[in-house]
């Protein structure tokens, strides 16, 4: 058993007590591993708990470099929540408390394990996507579209204070009963300025979410606002899972298998984008087919949303007037709030 | 007469053809043998043990879709949650059920026999339906170039010029939008603008597909070509698939053939056969006649090479194997939208060696309206409509075409027009202009189809009057024995 696994029934400071693990394997958020806990306060407050292992290091050749390169992961995500804590940013989920937890000196050196708290989700939106498939039967496209919008403005938050996500997906983005969507897990994040290790990786994140120049590891500048673009298509792969329950990135790469008999093998970017580009039209007719069904008359704006934040050719994504205006900047979020906004009022008016 | 097509000077062109038929005859296959990936087994993945541990919806659709992007196909659980998540059927979305569908398919021979050739309204349908998709997301090279393809097969040229223009400035630098962006300048007629494009994407040193386009077009249209050096390292350059070289290989073959060094012309030719394209292959099929060479196992590529139509209806030709001949020249002409060639190959075997003139006119009848744009097609066809007697609208035919004719082109019609003159009863006319038809063959050096004109005079003199028309049945018999017209072999003994 490692350190942050022995948590359960712990009392922290400011009167946290650890309830128990949330029943998931260790997930990697960036360059670490940490584990999930539940806990409550004496208020009754229930938050959710997540213990940095800091053990790996110990099966590392290079044990002292191992933990400093661990700490130093650790010190970069928690410095970014706590800017954004500072910021009091409505849209991304920040620490309500954090410190060291003290475990069993069996564990030494590593008996007391950093912890960050935040506030108890319902779950994910892949969980509600699960739970309306599954035992709702239903799709609350009004609900759908505010959670896109709620994504929307926590992005633009985060690049208001120059930090790109880069691990935008399903799991990252929170659901809570009052407030609504918020995007966690700053992991993979960078901000401009404040270097990381995670900038100098292919793909920060997830893979699975990759975009794809990401997947041919190529980059029309070292920009750091190329990070931002990363962010706009992964909002729009969001999109993708609500309607279709696919990533963008898989519902490319199924309709480049599908047209090369299974057999696509990549060259360079440059070469192959006319070839994404068709199989993206592609992908975005079969997510039309989709979007119709459930959401009528506002199907074009959907899908000229999607086309737009998952286009392909990075120097073409986001919203094409920003592209054109001075004063704008290519992965200007403001777009997309407003219509994500309208939309999911629209929405919610039609089901009034 | 009915004619053949001028296969003096044939190359390797590159093939104008829908992204979605390039795709499945994998001309856009990758170049380099190490750029060929072997997949990664997604056994020991998240997804797989999420899978196993939780069989549901979602984990299936992460298992299936993580599967598919490393091309673990064989993987026995992903093609368990791809069942899974078929038998969900309604409740997963039409992407989702593709992926399953798409991942269990059997992978087969990415060709398929290809459909029926539409009609006219079938290709409108086809440009509303692409229109469609470029207005929706007008960044789309590859529907831009099928948009010009499709404009060009019902014979709408400035529409087609200006979308590939589209094409080109969206991509000029794809092998697909450049090979497919000079083939239909060359059919607008334009081949310097052709081989200038090719030249200027700056990809004719390293790509063996742009290459061999630059040199066929350059020698097609007496260009001289400015890549024939880097080609020859292209040629030799065994990193390279050897399917991606053969159309190079087969045109540098060519140029080494022309310019008399056939020995080595035949070396660099044998390269183009190890694993060829179709096109690549009905380019050494030409050159076998043409140089009288041999090359083994050609007969025997025709049956696995996909969509290998011009090289078996060649083939089957000069095996005297019409009916085979004709079959694969159909397939062809649906194959090659904008190609006169296969058409005018069709027509001339059913009328002349296989004695079908109405089923020539059917060939005619239903082929593309850019197939039909040929003086030598409209002339079969009209020689097809004088033989069962509708020689005014054969006549009309011809009047439309006269003005495009070359000098060649126009013997034969004036031969055509000798035969509508014989089956109008203007019997001297028919003469005069059969007469005009042979001594202008015979002044061009042509007597192979000075030959045929000398049969078809001999066949209308024979018709109107069996005992005076021995001289002539003598004298056709005797070119075409001479000047070895082989197909007309067997008839003429028969005259």
């Amino acid at each position: 058993m490692k350190p942050a696994e022995d948590l359960t029934g712990l009392d922290l400071q400011g009167g946290w007590h650890v309830d128990g693990r949330v029943t998931q394997s260790a997930k990697g958020t960036g360059e670490y591993s940490s584990i999930s806990y539940f806990a409550s306060n004496e208020k009754k407050e229930k938050a959710f708990l997540k213990a940095i292992d800091l053990s790996s290091a110990l099966q590392d050749d290079d044990l002292m470099g191992k933990l400093h390169e661990l700490s130093v992961a650790y010190e970069h995500e928690f410095n970014l929540l706590h800017q954004c804590k500072d910021k009091r940013l409505r849209r991304v989920v920040v620490p309500i408390a954090e410190g060291l937890a003290q475990v069993s000196e069996l564990y030494k050196p590593l008996d007391r394990v950093p912890y960050i708290i935040f506030p108890r989700a319902e779950g994910n939106i892949r969980d509600v996507l699960e739970r309306w498939r599954e035992f709702e039967k239903k799709f609350d496209l009004a609900w759908a579209l505010r959670c896109l919008h709620h994504s929307a403005t926590g992005l633009q938050e985060l690049h208001g204070m120059n930090i790109a996500h880069q691990d935008v997906k399903p799991s990252n983005i929170l659901v809570y009963p009052v407030e609504g969507s918020k995007i966690t897990d700053l992991g993979s994040a960078s901000q401009a300025g404040n270097p990381s290790r995670s900038d100098k990786w292919p793909v920060a994140g997830d893979v699975r979410y990759a975009t794809p120049e990401q997947w041919y590891s190529w980059s029309q500048s070292a920009e750091f606002e190329n990070r931002y673009l990363v962010d706009l298509y992964r909002l729009g792969s969001l999109m993708f899972f609500f309607f279709s329950d696919l990533s963008a990135m898989d519902a490319l790469q199924l309709k480049l298998s599908s047209q090369y008999g299974k057999d696509f093998v990549k060259s360079d970017f440059i070469s192959d984008l006319p070839y994404l580009k068709y199989a993206f039209k592609e992908s975005l007719d079969g997510l039309r087919e989709s979007v119709e069904k459930i959401a009528g008359g506002l199907t074009d704006q959907i899908i000229m949303i999607a086309g737009q934040l998952c286009d392909p050719d990075p120097r073409k994504r986001g919203d094409p007037r920003a592209g054109a205006a001075k004063y704008r900047e290519q992965h200007d979020m403001q777009a997309y709030v407003s219509r994500f906004n309208i939309l999911a009022r629209r929405a919610e008016i039609r089901m009034i | 007469m009915s004619v053949r097509y001028d296969d003096s000077n044939r190359q390797a062109i590159p093939r104008y053809l829908p992204y979605a038929t390039a795709c499945s005859l994998q001309i856009l296959r990758i170049n380099r043998r190490a750029e060929q990936i072997h997949g990664i087994l997604v056994e020991d993945s998240d997804a797989r043990r999420e899978w196993v541990e939780n069989p549901r919806l979602t984990s299936a659709i992460d298992l299936v879709a993580e599967a598919l992007i490393v091309k673990d196909f064989s993987s026995t659980e992903a093609r368990k949650a791809a069942k899974y998540i078929l038998s969900k059927g309604a409740l997963c979305s039409s992407l989702v059920r593709q992926l399953a569908g798409h991942f269990l398919e059997v992978q087969v021979s990415t060709w398929e026999e290809i459909s029926e050739i539409p009609d006219r309204d079938g290709y409108g349908r086809e440009i509303g339906r692409l229109r469609r998709s470029v207005r929706d997301y007008p960044v789309n090279p590859i529907a831009w170039s099928d948009l010009s393809l499709s404009y060009a097969t019902i014979g709408e040229k400035d529409k087609a010029k200006d979308a590939m223009r589209v094409a080109m400035g969206l991509a000029k630098h794809n092998r697909f939008i450049l090979r497919s962006a000079s083939r239909c300048f060359m059919h607008l007629e334009e081949p310097d603008k052709a081989v200038s494009i090719l030249n200027k994407s700056g990809l004719c040193a390293i790509d063996p597909w742009i290459a061999s386009a630059e040199i066929a077009i350059s020698e097609a249209t007496g260009l001289k070509s400015k890549c024939i050096g880097k080609a020859k390292d292209l040629v030799g350059n065994d990193s390279l698939t050897p399917f991606s070289r053969s159309e190079l290989a087969a045109s540098l073959g060519t140029v080494e053939m022309k310019s008399g060094s056939i020995r080595r012309g035949k070396k660099i030719m044998r390269k183009a056969i190890i694993k060829p394209t179709e096109n690549a292959l009905a380019q050494v099929g030409w050159a076998t006649s043409a140089f009288q060479i041999d090359f083994d196992d050609l007969v025997k590529l025709t049956s696995t090479v996909p969509a290998s139509y011009e090289a078996t209806a060649v083939q089957r030709y000069y095996d005297k194997k019409f009916k085979e001949s004709l079959e694969a020249s159909k397939k062809w002409s649906r194959f090659q939208f904008l190609s006169s060639r296969p058409i005018i190959h069709a027509t001339y075997i059913s009328s002349c060696m296989l004695n079908d003139d109405l089923g020539a006119i059917d060939i005619f009848d239903n082929a593309l309206p850019a197939q039909k744009d040929s003086p030598l097609a409209i002339n079969n066809y009209a020689f097809a409509l004088a033989r069962i007697g509708r020689t005014e609208e054969a006549a009309d035919k011809l009047r439309q075409c006269l003005h495009k004719a070359s000098r060649e082109e126009g013997l034969v019609i004036t031969a055509t027009v000798g035969l509508i003159c014989f089956r109008e009863g203007d019997v001297e006319g028919g003469r005069r202009l059969y007469d005009n038809a042979v001594n202008g063959f015979e002044l061009l050096k042509d007597y192979r189809s000075a030959a045929i004109a000398k049969y078809y005079w001999a066949v209308e003199e024979k018709r109107i009057n069996p005992q005076n028309a021995e001289p002539k049945i003598r004298e056709a018999k005797r070119a075409i024995e001479q000047n070895n017209v082989f197909e007309f072999e067997d008839l003429a003994k028969k005259l």
